[in-house]
Parts: C-alpha cells; sequence; structure tokens
C-alpha cells in the first residue's frame, strides 16, 4: 500500500473505533479527556487546559436507557448519547461540553447532571442575536466562565500564551481540513465520499497536532497526484447535520457520488470559517462565531443558507444538492422549505432524504438515491423545474 | 358585565384593532408570548400573538387545513404545530377561528424556547419584514446570571434603537415607565386570581386560566387588561366567601397540576374527561410564566424577569417550583402532557416527575398529545390514564385513612 493509503486507512479505523482511538491519544499524550457535544465547543480551551477535546455526535446504537429520560421522538444522535452515557461508555472523559443550540440540547445537559453525577458538565449558551454588539461581550464572557471552568477542573489555571498556541494549533488545523475538501472533490477515486467522511471524522477522537500532521501529509499527497482516475464523478453539495450512518455512506460510494462540497455540521460548518487576527484570542474566537453565516442553529435574518448552497453548487459545478435531514433535528428542518423554494428557483435538482443515526439499512431511500444520480448523470439541467423534481422529495 | 363576558369582548376588540391598525398603515407586530411587549405598546405599535391565535384556531377544531398546507410546503410533521399552523395561516389568510392581519415586523423572545428562533426567522425571510430578536440565554444556573442580564439589557436599548428607526420616532420613555408600571401589576392580578385556587374547594374552575391566558398574553400593558383581572379575582373571592366550588353540579374530589400546555383541539374533551371524575386543575406553570414583576424603569429588572420564567429555567428549578406548587395548591395528582409540539417541556418530564414525585407523595400520570395537531391525541388514552390517576388517589386516601 503507498503512503497516502496507509494514512487514509489510519484515520478511517480511527474514526470507526472512536473509544480505541480516545484512549489511544490519552495514553500517547498523558493527557484527560473532555467530550464536546456539537456544536461549536471552544475546543481551544479546552486544548490550553491541557485536556484532549472529544467530540460527541451519537453512534450506531441507541439503548433502551436513554428512555428513561428522553421521549422516542428526540433526534437520534441525542438519544444515542444519552445512551452511551447511562452505559459508561463515556467514563474516561474528565467533564463533557453542551453548548445549548437547541431545545434537545437544553434538556439533555440538565438531564446529564441528574444521570450521568459521575462526569461534570459545563452547558454553554451561545449568543443567538448576533447582530448586536451586546453579543460579542456576552460570548466573550461565556468563554471566560467556561474557561475558569476547565481550569478548576485542571487544576491549573489558563495562560494567556498557552491560549494563543492552542488557538494558533486549531486555526491550522482547520485550515488543513479546508484544504483537504477542496482536495478531496479532485479526487473521489481514492477519497470516495465515505472515506472523506471519516477522515473528517476521525479530528474529534484523536489528538489534534498529530491529525493535523497526517492530514497534511495526504494533502501533500494528493497536490503531487494527477487528475482522478474516474472521469465522470456525480458530483454533488451535501447539506444537513451530518453525514451517517454508514448505510448511507455505503449508497453514496456504490453510486459512485461525489462530495464536491459540504454543509454539514459535523464537517465543514466547524472550519470553514476563518479566525480573525484582531483582537485578544478569545475576541478572535468569539469573532470566528458571530462570522457564521447560513446555519441553521445560529438565528440569522434574511437566512442565507440556501443562497450560500446556489454558490457552493455554482462554484464547485455540482450537479445537484443532497439533503441528509437527521429526523427530529427542528433547526435543520425549519429551514427545508426555506432553501427548498431557493433551489427550486435557481434549477438546482435535489434529493431529500430523511435519516436517524440509529438506521442499519438504508434500502428504503436506495431506488430514489439511484433514480437522483440517474437523473444528475442525464441531464443536468432538465431536473430543475415541473414536476420530476417532486419526485425526489421523500414525504 | 362579568369578567367572561369581558375577556371575549376583550379578545374580539384585540383582534379587530390590529385589523384596523393595518388598514389605516400603522405598524403591526407579531410577536412570541412572553416577550416586552412594553416596547411596542409605548411605540403605538399593533401587536398579535401567533401563539395565541394558533391556540384559538386548534380549539375552534380547524387546525388540520393549515397544518397539512405548511406541511405541503415542505415543514416536517415533527416541527412545533403552533408554527405549522401560523407559517400555514400566513399564506392561506383565512381561519374561520378569526383573522389577523399580516405583520411588518417581528418580535421574537426565545425565553419559550429556540423552536420560536427558527418559526419566526422563516416569517421575516418569506415576507421580507425585519425582525427584532431579544435573545434571552437559557437559565442552566439555578438563577439569571448578571451575564445574562447584562446581555438582554443591551438587546432592549438595541432594540428600541430599531424601533426607533422603524417608527421614525423616538421612544417615549415616560409612557414607558407607565405602560411597565401597568404591566407588572396586571401581572400582580393574574397571579393572584391564579392564587385563588389555593381554597379548598377551589373556586376557579383551572381550565379557565387556559382562556384567561389569552388577555395576559396580549394585554399586558393595557388598563383594560389590568381591569379584567381585577373583575375575575373580585367574582372569585365572593365564590370563594360563598363557599361555592369549580362547578354548580360536580364536586371537587381531587386536585391536579396540569404541565404542559393544552390540548387544544380536544379542550373540551379534556375538560369533561376530567370533571367526570371531580378531577380540578388548580395549579399549573402557566401563572407564573407571566407573572413578569419588576419595578417600573428598572431595564435590568425587566431583563431579569423576562428571563426568569419556568421554561427558560433549569431542571432543579423546575422541580423546586412544581413541588412547591404540590405544596401550596394541596394537590393531589400530577399530569403530564408529553406534547409532540415541545420538546423543550417534554425531554426534562420523566427527570422531573420522579423527582417531584420522590419528593410529595403526588400521584402522576404523563399523555401523549399535542398542543393542537389533532391527530398526536387519544381520547381513550387521556381517559384510561385520568382514570388509573383518581383510582391511586383513592387508594391513597383509603390507605392514609
Amino acid at each position: 500500500m503507498d503512503k497516502p493509503q496507509q494514512e487514509i486507512g489510519f484515520l478511517c479505523r480511527a474514526a470507526d473505533h472512536p473509544r480505541e482511538t480516545v484512549l489511544r491519544a490519552m495514553e500517547k499524550t498523558g493527557k484527560r479527556a473532555v467530550g464536546c457535544f456539537p456544536l461549536y465547543t471552544p475546543d481551544e480551551l479546552v486544548d490550553a487546559a491541557g485536556f484532549l477535546p472529544v467530540g460527541m455526535w451519537g453512534g450506531p446504537g441507541v439503548s433502551p436507557r436513554s428512555g428513561q429520560y428522553l421521549q422516542p421522538f428526540c433526534c437520534s444522535v441525542m438519544r444515542a448519547n444519552m445512551s452511551q452515557a447511562l452505559d459508561g461508555v463515556y467514563d474516561m472523559l474528565s467533564g463533557v461540553l453542551i453548548p445549548t443550540f437547541c431545545d434537545t440540547l437544553k434538556c439533555v445537559a440538565e438531564n446529564w447532571k441528574a444521570g450521568i453525577p459521575n462526569i461534570p458538565v459545563f452547558p454553554m449558551v451561545y449568543p443567538q442575536n448576533v447582530g448586536s454588539a451586546a453579543a460579542a461581550a456576552y460570548l466573550e464572557d461565556e468563554f471566560i466562565r467556561i474557561k475558569e471552568k476547565l481550569e478548576q477542573l485542571a487544576g491549573r489555571g489558563i495562560t494567556e500564551e498557552s491560549l494563543v498556541e492552542s488557538f494558533d494549533r486549531f486555526e491550522r488545523c482547520r485550515s488543513v481540513m479546508r484544504e483537504f475538501t477542496g482536495l478531496a472533490a479532485s479526487h473521489p477515486d481514492l477519497i470516495s465520499a465515505k472515506t472523506r467522511h471519516k477522515i473528517l471524522k476521525s479530528y474529534y477522537f484523536m489528538d489534534k497536532p498529530e491529525y493535523t500532521e497526517i492530514l497534511n501529509g495526504i494533502n501533500e499527497e494528493l497536490k503531487k497526484r494527477k487528475g482522478s482516475r474516474d472521469s465522470n464523478p456525480v458530483r454533488v453539495v451535501v447539506t444537513g447535520l451530518m453525514l451517517e450512518p454508514d448505510a448511507l455512506l455505503n449508497m453514496l460510494d456504490a453510486n459512485r457520488l461525489c462530495i464536491a462540497a459540504d454543509d454539514l455540521a459535523q464537517e465543514s460548518r466547524i472550519f470553514r470559517v476563518q479566525g480573525s487576527r484582531e483582537g485578544t484570542v478569545l475576541q478572535r474566537m468569539a469573532r470566528r462565531f458571530l462570522d457564521q453565516r447560513g446555519d441553521p442553529f445560529l438565528c440569522e435574518q434574511g437566512k442565507s443558507r440556501g443562497k450560500h448552497l446556489i454558490e457552493m453548487v455554482r462554484q464547485t459545478g455540482a450537479a445537484g444538492v443532497l439533503i441528509v435531514m437527521m429526523k427530529f433535528c427542528e433547526p435543520e428542518e425549519f429551514d427545508f422549505p426555506v432553501y427548498r423554494k431557493e433551489l427550486d428557483q435557481a434549477g438546482i435538482p435535489y434529493l431529500y432524504i430523511e435519516l436517524e443515526q440509529s438506521m442499519s439499512q438504508a434500502e428504503s431511500i436506495s431506488t430514489r438515491m439511484e433514480g437522483f444520480v440517474e437523473v444528475l448523470r442525464n441531464t443536468n439541467a432538465s431536473l430543475g423545474n415541473g414536476s420530476d423534481r417532486s419526485a425526489h422529495l421523500l414525504r | 358585565m362579568t369578567s367572561k363576558e369581558m375577556l371575549n369582548q376583550l379578545l374580539d376588540q384585540h383582534y379587530q384593532n390590529a385589523i384596523e391598525a393595518k388598514q389605516q398603515g400603522k405598524l403591526v407586530a407579531w410577536a412570541t408570548s412572553i416577550s416586552p411587549q412594553e416596547l411596542l405598546e409605548t411605540m403605538d405599535i399593533a401587536v398579535v400573538y401567533p401563539e395565541n391565535h394558533a391556540a384559538a384556531i386548534g380549539a375552534r377544531k380547524c387546525a388540520l387545513e393549515l397544518l397539512e398546507h405548511s406541511e405541503s410546503n415542505g415543514y416536517s410533521t415533527d416541527i412545533c404545530s403552533y408554527a405549522r399552523v401560523n407559517l400555514g395561516y400566513m399564506e392561506v389568510l383565512e381561519s374561520p377561528a378569526g383573522n389577523i392581519p399580516l405583520p411588518d415586523l417581528i418580535f421574537c423572545c426565545n425565553n419559550i424556547c429556540n423552536t420560536v428562533l427558527k418559526w419566526y426567522e422563516n416569517i421575516a425571510k418569506e415576507l421580507n419584514i425585519p425582525m427584532i430578536l431579544i435573545d434571552l440565554p437559557f437559565n442552566h444556573e439555578y438563577e439569571v446570571t448578571e451575564q445574562n442580564v447584562r446581555y438582554i439589557r443591551g438587546q432592549l436599548s438595541d432594540a428600541i434603537k430599531q424601533l426607533e428607526k422603524l417608527t421614525k420616532r423616538s421612544f417615549d420613555y415616560e409612557k414607558f415607565h407607565e405602560i411597565m408600571k401597568i404591566s407588572s401589576e396586571t401581572a400582580g392580578w393574574w397571579k393572584k386570581a391564579s392564587l385563588m385556587a389555593r381554597a379548598k374547594p377551589s373556586p376557579l374552575n383551572g381550565f379557565d386560566l387556559f382562556n384567561y391566558m389569552a388577555v395576559i398574553v396580549c394585554m399586558r400593558g393595557r388598563k383594560e387588561g389590568l381591569e379584567l383581572f381585577k373583575l375575575w379575582v373580585r367574582e372569585l373571592e365572593e365564590r370563594k366567601a360563598a363557599g361555592l366550588g369549580p362547578w354548580k353540579d360536580q364536586e371537587e374530589k381531587i386536585r391536579i397540576l396540569w404541565d404542559g400546555i393544552a390540548c387544544w383541539p380536544y379542550l373540551s374533551a379534556t375538560y369533561k374527561t376530567l370533571k367526570k371524575y371531580g378531577i380540578n386543575l388548580v395549579a399549573s406553570t402557566y401563572p407564573d410564566s407571566w407573572t413578569i414583576l419588576y419595578e417600573a424603569g428598572d431595564l435590568d429588572g425587566m431583563a431579569r424577569a423576562y428571563s426568569s420564567n419556568y421554561v427558560n429555567r433549569n431542571l432543579d428549578y423546575g422541580v423546586d417550583n412544581l413541588s412547591d406548587l404540590v405544596k401550596e395548591f394541596s394537590v393531589d395528582g400530577l399530569i403530564f402532557h408529553s406534547n409532540r409540539s415541545c420538546k423543550l417541556m417534554d425531554f426534562r418530564q420523566y427527570e422531573v416527575i420522579r423527582r417531584v414525585v420522590e419528593r410529595t407523595n403526588a400521584t402522576s400520570v404523563i399523555f401523549d398529545g399535542d398542543q393542537t395537531d389533532p391527530r398526536a391525541f387519544s381520547l381513550a388514552q387521556f381517559e384510561t390514564r385520568i382514570q388509573s390517576l383518581a383510582e391511586t388517589v383513592e387508594e391513597k386516601r383509603k390507605a392514609g385513612a
């Protein structure tokens, strides 16, 4: 196996075995770990306090124990997190950060205090009124509050110097991730949709300097590589919470779909905004968050998500948009009718599929996926109007 | 005039005023139910509350058509049914339950949930109108922190500037002061009315809270609203003095606390089921949600008060609050509405039930329903749960005796 393939394989395995990966990173670095729920946790602060930040994005199984706290109409990602926490899967964590962007997250943070008393939880509330001058000051206060909690947990202070180092480290990691998504789109024969997802997902479980170097190495190899051997992949922009479960990824690969770019909460949304160079680190972190646009978890007047998706399609030359809807995710569900209309107006075809992370099979969507791909392959333009399009909506 | 007659008159007047304001070219706002309407009243902006309207549509059993309209636009059935009703109404603009004018601005406060952020953001986008947001961070700490108060206070100042820009008029702080005073006073009388249910038997039929609630939402800052609650309290005091219970034809046998929003499409069916067993609703989390008290002129106090409502508070507060209500109102049983529309209330319920029951020894039941979607409720299940509640309370009484 040549070098990039070895490294790619390494990251994919890391993504497939979160617990082992985290334990290995803890052992290797001698650091304790802090869990980071979706979304936008201040990983820099966790790092500066001397902890490994570990992403917590659910998992394939939901044990009945989550039913002690959550009704079945709660999103599968949060039911999985609650199940795993109750089952002791996260016992290696010294603490957990939960930014409560939606109503479900608010409740999960509160239930955590009751149900998992052995792992301290630090709920965070990000500002929603991002246009208000008061929002930046509030967010900075929120970061300071969390910084103090992490300092207490670590039993040591965070120096300004270590914070600068951590921020720079994460900025570099995010820039390498951004570069990777661009390169991956040109090499779908080597970086399939599934591989792309796993490589990006492994970020959440690995020691970040190690992850950054490996990913950077992959980028360098991709840059040296000639163009893709697959001369005619179907390129799509994908939008939604996350590209899971595996059954979906397998289907994307079987249909040779290439991710031209993503607008996923678990992937590009976390690294697409570059930090500013002005102000203190906490101000730069706050600005990076407040500059985010087109995100369903952040209130935005004028809702630019549709416009953003259309731009992504045009810039990447994608043939259409794949909408992966995590069932019961209200922020995502609310955005769909609005950007759907904009995609329609722009004549951009799309496929809407509703998923739960716990689904082990995705046969119910395979026919529609095949039909969508075939249409994209044959006629890129004709799907933009008329009733054909609605046939691709899952209702 | 009885308070009930006055209530209906005020509600008619409220909607009529909004329609006339629109016709006269005045600004109309759509606002969330626990928002600082004081700012809008001061600016003489007509305000309509989509939650009130959606509840009325639900109660008149005409929600389904609007729900289906939204669903055909791509709104998932998992989304809050108030939002689906309203987003449907926004296009259909016709309901047998009464009509409201389209807004010129949106006034949104997320102290009731983050769902309203998405819902109102969509209205503003679709109608291409400005949205004024007051973001009230969820209180994961027991009390509202100074950090939150500073942020909210800053936004209140921002909102005033936005309103000045929109109306091209300067903000009248004297009038604002007066409206703040009336609002606090009205809230005080609303609370007073609800406290009448502490008497045994309660002179208050608790389902009336669901009806009078419409006015505490939409006329808190108006003298007419204040007068209504004063009148209602007088009536309840008279009933209490005469030793009257909630009903003429039924005795109050069991006193319950209701957690969650009403099932509007089945308001009468749920009410009758409870009454059949002599069950009176004496307490709920509603009264305190609009007991928004602060000193007139104190913007920090106003910021804190608007962030202090039950659903914006943490689980420990919720447990203390319900447990205190059980004691204060001599509650025998708790009825929890697992409401498909309201994730924020639902996903804390199981833990709240465990702790409140442990602390108070009250009997509890939970039923599945929805605030406005008639498809998510089964009367048979509701009745079975209520029957079991009644039996358990009786058994406990016998065992106690």
